[in-house]
């Protein structure tokens, strides 16, 4: 039988960015339900929102969709057929 | 109060380096408080430079109670970490912060709510393996 193919060495650093954009939104979501009224983070909750939304979206205009559920787009055929998917990497 | 035992209870709260005895007699409890002094000895803060960041630990150390009858007494004395979210109250706003990837390493944001760990044993096992 043929091997999987592997995903590139750049899937890997491109998720890491990601994940950490989303870290960064966690910690931002925390920290604005004790401080609703601060506004400089609540700019760059906003900003790094948008970063992350960029982010993913280049991300799976190049490996393939991330989420489940109508939440990510597919390109025809249906992309879910192609492994390997998020959770195996 | 969790267990209050008659007739001679006792109750170790290392925490508040406070021994709180109990002893019955004639069936009324009378409590006695007795600070302990050398009972805890606390660390002085360590600072630690890590990604260009300085960081504080608190860590603090307590010997427990071991009965003269205990068959596998714990080994003292044992250390506990204080965090620095502990002493920080409502957080500020505008703290420095990690970039996100640092943040991610890190498991924080702000390099003022982390808190490192070493292992406070190692010297200890150290001398444990050389010992035999």
């Amino acid at each position: 039988m043929a091997e999987p193919t592997q995903v590139p060495e750049s899937y890997y650093s491109d998720l890491k960015s990601l994940q950490a954009i989303d870290f960064t939104l966690v910690e931002l979501t925390l920290y604005l339900d004790t401080h609703p009224n601060d506004l400089d983070a609540l700019k760059q909750f906003n900003s790094t929102a948008k970063k992350s939304a960029e982010l993913r979206e280049g991300f799976e205009a190049r490996y393939g969709p991330l989420r489940q559920f109508g939440h990510s787009l597919s390109a025809y055929p249906w992309q879910w057929k192609d492994t390997p998917w998020p959770w195996q990497v | 109060m969790t267990s209050e035992t008659l007739g001679g209870g006792y109750i170790n709260y290392s925490i508040d380096y406070v021994d709180i005895r109990y002893e019955s007699v004639n069936n009324s409890i009378i409590r006695s408080m007795y600070e302990h002094e050398p009972h805890i000895k606390n660390d002085e803060p360590i600072d630690i430079w890590k990604g260009g960041y300085l960081l504080t630990t608190s860590r603090k150390w307590y010997t427990p109670y071991v009965s003269p009858f205990d068959p596998c007494p714990p080994l003292g004395p044992i250390s506990y970490e204080t965090p620095i979210q502990l002493y920080l109250g409502f957080q500020p706003q505008g703290m420095e912060q990690f970039s996100p990837f640092d943040a991610l390493a890190h498991g924080t944001l702000w390099p003022g709510l982390y808190t490192p760990y070493t292992n406070p044993y190692l010297s200890k096992r150290k001398e444990l393996t050389t010992n035999g």
